[in-house]
């Protein structure tokens, strides 16, 4: 994404004559992906105007296509460059030329040439001052060297000495400038630079003031170019530290109608404080262009409409109201994205109240009327409006209007198709299978140009459809809420939370699988975010975590037939002394189960145990097997993978917490193991993998009990004393009985706290 | 998050706990009131130096600058931001001025970031900020909303900046860090100052984002397990917050609340809420009909409550408790007595 500085950001950046302002938020963390064009509008404005408009394009806080000013120094160093190489007329060469007036690496140069001015001469790195013209442009630089100090500060600097904002130029600096000015008396070129060279050191001085004093006084007999514009922004800034907002937003204004270059400047200085001052500049304003541009900033400080109503007024084709009415349109589309009833009837009210009287007089007669340069873009403002206010009918030939406007190429087009197919929505308050497939191709077409699009790439597509295909999908939800229709519902709006019954997971699979499913249905089957083998993995699970292990494997291979399986990370059958996952995922299998060959593997024990084969052996695999099942086993990613469970290694959905928390299958088969033990080994072993059990009951009771995170609960916080230690259960004891097996020994090694624990209770 | 990051932590922690154990200031039984002064430009009114002589104020905490990561050519890099400019005015007399830096969490975040150099440059910018303006340090203080995340770099940086500048350091530390300590760990440095305001999100419609009795209960009852003793920093600031159709536009601090009310652009539709009748220019920003401006600040009770309940909840009485901010707005915009302050202070024994 293109990251443009906000507004606010800029005001602070571009004019350090602004003493206090707001605290901008709007360059906060948050928002930054919905306050991106494409992502809140459906209509490219910027295809109805002409290019020069494009630049003053303002979306939600910032300006659509960025601005310069985050490089105010650099902005006329070429202009500079280019405007003294020509005067030299070929005395220098462009790179000299820049580099004296630029680059901090010349600064030996410079000293030696400055200090040598007096001696035609003199010579240097192939400059001579035998040319006069060459003498002028050395004159011109020990005049403006200094000034350069106070007034192009280092933004960012870890040196003090460059954040000047706390000096200013002195006295002395001002009055060698004043001095060097008045006594020049060469080229009216060089003279209106010197010009320029006082206005900014009385800039950048403590008295600011002394810049309108001498523009009053001088600027009369300088050239109007970009340097005097230059100079009266240093006066409007000046004007402004004198709380002169009045004649402070004027000549900006004047700056912004004259000199391009400094227009977004104009416009962030641009700063009434309260409506009398906007009057105030309006009184000064000596003609309608001047006014127009006035109104022009007020309508980029915050209300469009206001301006549009006023220059229409006064020049109704002229072009500032293309990017003014761009502006309006994607403040609608703001304000229709605020709305958000679930309910279709209190979602058209919303709608109806976001438009105020006022509005409509303006802008139904700007259409109508057919005066501005782009009657296409009226008409799409229009057509939006009646949208809105529920004119469905109204609002399609209006939009119908705005396509005859244009060339009808396949951007207008296609502009024109995503309007009426938003409309179309609208108009609707049922749905039904003859509504849908009504909707149908509009609709593919909307969801392919989406999988086309570079949401991202903003300048180049001549449309934007992600957000119709947004809007398609909250409003088709409300209306299969409406007209009781859930997975039609689920299908538009996913949500992992519709799974959490049973049914609802066979009503949807029952969809999913129905023979002869209309073209609609299946084009958002196929766009929803979950599939059919996704939620038969998920009951596959559910099964498996209630020993209903037919069940699973069977539903677990239909995940598989839809592609949904998952390798474990380690082997679930071994019963490890430490519940260490990464230990077991670095471990070589010799067996790689997934997600099926793993229920498969249980299943065969579960046949053999009930056979009486090799009892203690298949019981305590099993046991292992459950035990890995669950949240404490070493098979996490074969429950958080599946996308419709709310789950992660620090959080699981009360929904599905108990059953992945837990033990009573691991129980069952470990106590069926014991039962079934002959050996001490084999008794030690049991007592042991019991106790873990016992461990994990006991959190579960307390640690765990009511938390909807319980990050914190892992190996890899068995430092941390907040986690309470358990209270021993009856197999930690009984454990104590099998000191003479190698496996207690073994317990003893890895287990510190079962060594504590016998340490304590000798 | 690494598992190792955490280990490490919970580790520090521990040695910290060593290092600091004999490092606990007496308590004294009425703390000293001293003052943030968050502005960029170092200028004192009469009335906020009447504020210093009534609270015998020793200490200044002033915030010199900002640190914020700024990306050039697709590389990060640590910037200060919004460096502090005094004024010709002297600064008063016999009171000691500790910088304060402001770091933003993604500073500390940026692991492409040298801590060494940020920390080289960090002190050569307070110390040349100082020795301009022939202010003598013995503290720095730090404040960051560090992260668990971010909770190692930033504790290795103070340790840094400790190390080169030999000063003394402090930092402060926001409720859910004390809360949650075992996760977050403990900063180590000198002087841990508790931050009991900006407690919620900043949200247009409900709540109050600078301090809110049900949010600080939630958090009183850790304020005893902390193991450090801690000074603590109050708010004394208002703020109103403007939105549209929900969404917030600004943040206005400092602004009167009689001036407002005297503009009959808006609303008043409850003690919190203003509501805009038009569209119109008030405070230097445009505002449409329908516009909200929601007041927050802390009433003289709040304050009451929030000393009431640190005197019960802290383990040892606060040596210090540091107002934040000063500036004469704060108190005439709230119609603060001057002297408010004093009789709070009493919870603390």
């Amino acid at each position: 994404m293109k990251k443009i500085f906000s507004k606010k950001w800029l005001v602070i950046l571009s004019s350090s004559v602004l003493a206090s302002i707001g605290i901008a938020i709007a360059c906060a963390d948050s928002g930054d992906w919905e306050d991106y064009v494409n992502y809140y509008s459906s209509v490219k404005t910027e295809k109805y105007v002409d290019s020069s408009s494009i630049p003053f394009f303002y979306g939600a806080n910032e300006f659509i296509y960025g601005t310069d000013l985050n490089n105010n120094i650099g902005r006329f160093t070429d202009q500079n460059t280019n405007d003294w190489y020509e005067y030299l007329g070929g005395a220098l060469p462009l790179q000299t030329v820049d580099r004296l007036l630029h680059n901090d690496s010349a600064q030996a140069l410079r000293s030696a040439l400055f200090a040598n001015l007096g001696n035609k001469n003199y010579q240097q790195n192939g400059i001579s001052l035998r040319n006069g013209k060459v003498r002028d442009f050395i004159y011109f630089l020990r005049v403006a060297k200094p000034i350069e100090a106070f007034s192009t500060r280092e933004l960012y600097s870890w040196y003090y000495d460059d954040n000047k904002d706390y000096e200013k130029a002195g006295q002395d600096i001002t009055e060698q400038t004043l001095s060097a000015y008045e006594k020049y008396k060469g080229d009216a070129f060089v003279k209106n630079r010197l010009w320029f060279q006082v206005m900014k050191a009385h800039f950048y001085s403590y008295e600011k003031k002394n810049a309108i004093y001498f523009f009053d006084k001088t600027a009369a007999a300088q050239p109007v170019n970009t340097l005097y514009y230059r100079a009266l922004s240093y006066v409007a800034g000046a004007y402004y530290q004198l709380k002169d907002y009045e004649t402070s937003n004027y000549l900006f204004s004047k700056v912004y109608l004259h000199e391009p270059a400094l227009r977004h400047l104009a416009v962030y200085n641009f700063h009434p404080q309260a409506e009398k001052d906007f009057y105030g500049s309006l009184k000064m304003a000596k003609n309608n262009a001047e006014k127009i541009a006035l109104w022009t900033m007020l309508g980029l400080y915050g209300d469009e409409l206001r301006a549009i109503k006023e220059i229409y007024a006064l020049q109704p084709d002229h072009r500032n109201l293309e990017f003014l009415a761009a502006t309006y349109l994607v403040g609608l589309e703001q304000r229709f994205n605020s709305k958000d009833a679930t309910d279709i009837a209190s979602f058209r009210q919303e709608l109806k109240e976001i438009i105020a009287k006022d509005e409509w007089q303006i802008t139904g007669k700007i259409a109508r009327e057919e005066k501005t340069t782009t009657p296409a873009l009226w008409y799409n403002i229009a057509g939006y409006m009646n949208m809105l206010n529920g004119d469905y009918k109204l609002a399609a030939r209006q939009y119908q209007q705005s396509l005859e406007h244009t060339d009808k190429s396949a951007a207008f087009t296609d502009q024109n198709r995503i309007l009426q197919f938003i409309n179309k929505l609208l108009s609707l308050t049922d749905i039904s299978n003859q509504v849908e497939s009504g909707l149908y191709e509009d609709l593919k077409w909307v969801y392919e140009q989406v999988d086309k699009e570079n949401i991202w790439d903003n300048e180049r597509s001549p449309n934007r459809y992600y957000h119709a295909k947004q809007f398609a999908r909250t409003y088709l939800y409300k209306l299969y809420l409406k007209t009781g229709q859930p997975e039609m519902a689920q299908l538009v709006a996913p949500s992992q939370s519709y799974y959490f019954e049973r049914q609802a997971q066979d009503n949807m699979l029952r969809l999913m699988n129905r023979k002869g499913n209309s073209n609609w249905v299946q084009l958002l089957i196929k766009d929803y975010t979950y599939t059919k083998g996704d939620i038969y993995y998920l009951q596959g699970l559910i099964a498996a975590w209630n020993n209903n292990i037919p069940e699973a494997v069977a539903l677990m291979k239909q995940a598989a037939r839809n592609n949904v399986t998952t390798i474990l990370d380690a082997n679930p059958f071994n019963g490890k002394i430490k519940d260490c996952n990464d230990c077991d995922y670095q471990e070589t299998q010799h067996t790689v189960y997934n997600s099926v060959t793993y229920l498969e593997k249980i299943q065969e024990m579960q046949a053999y145990l009930k056979q009486g084969k090799d009892a203690y052996n298949n019981a305590t695999l099993l046991g292992n097997a459950f035990y890995s099942m669950s949240y404490f086993g070493n098979t996490r990613n074969y429950t958080i993978n599946n996308p419709v469970i709310i789950a992660s290694h620090s959080y699981i959905d009360k929904h599905y917490k108990d059953l992945w928390m837990g033990m009573s299958h691991a129980r069952h088969y470990y106590e069926t193991a014991l039962k079934h033990a002959e050996t001490d080994e084999q008794k030690a072993r049991i007592h042991y993998l019991l106790s873990k059990v016992e461990r994990n009951e006991y959190y579960v009771r307390t640690f765990l009990k009511d938390k909807e995170y319980f990050s914190g609960f892992d190996y890899y916080y068995r430092d941390d004393k907040s986690i309470p230690d358990f209270v021993a259960g009856t197999h930690f004891e009984a454990l104590r009985n099998y000191k003479h097996t190698r496996y207690y020994q073994d317990v003893i090694r890895e287990c510190g706290y079962f060594r504590k624990y016998i340490t304590k209770n000798r | 998050m690494s598992s190792g990051n955490i280990r490490y932590i919970i580790l520090c922690w521990l040695l910290c706990l060593l290092g600091w154990s004999c490092n606990s200031a007496a308590p004294s039984t009425q703390p000293e009131i001293s003052f943030y002064y968050w502005k960029t430009q170092f200028r004192l009114s009469d009335y906020e130096q009447e504020l210093l002589d009534i609270y015998k104020v020793q200490r200044l905490y002033v915030r010199y600058f900002d640190i914020n990561v700024i990306q050039e050519q697709g590389t990060s890099r640590a910037v200060p931001q919004a460096v502090i400019a005094f004024d010709t005015q002297a600064l008063p007399a016999g009171i000691e001025v500790i910088p304060v830096i402001f770091i933003r969490n993604t500073v500390m975040e940026d692991r492409s970031l040298s801590l060494d150099s940020l920390a080289r440059n960090t002190w050569q910018l307070v110390s040349s900020i100082s020795n301009r303006h022939h202010i003598s340090i013995r503290q720095v203080q730090l404040d960051c909303d560090w992260t668990v995340s971010s909770a190692q770099r930033f504790f290795d940086f103070t340790d840094k900046l400790a190390q080169l500048s030999g000063v003394r350091t402090g930092s402060t530390v926001r409720l859910h860090q004390v809360k949650h300590f075992k996760v977050t760990g403990i900063p180590p440095v000198d002087t841990p100052v508790l931050m009991y305001y900006n407690m919620g999100d900043i949200e247009s419609a409900t709540g109050n984002s600078i301090y809110e009795k049900a949010i600080a209960d939630k958090y009183n009852k850790s304020l005893r397990a902390y193991p450090r003793p801690l000074a603590v920093a109050i708010p004394v600031y208002s703020w109103f917050i403007h939105s549209r159709n929900g969404k917030i536009q600004q943040l206005y601090s400092k602004k009167s609340r009689t001036e407002l009310e005297a503009n009959p652009g808006f609303r008043k539709k409850d003690d919190t809420f203003y509501e805009a009748v038009n569209n119109h220019i008030f405070w230097g920003t445009y505002f449409k009909k329908g516009d909200l401006l929601k007041y927050e600040h802390l009433s003289e009770k709040d304050l009451e409550t929030i000393f009431a309940d640190l005197g019960s909840h802290l383990r040892s009485a606060p040596g210090e408790v540091i107002l934040y901010d000063l500036d004469e707005l704060n108190f005439t915009n709230q119609q603060y007595e001057k002297d408010i302050f004093k009789k709070m202070a009493r919870h603390f024994k």
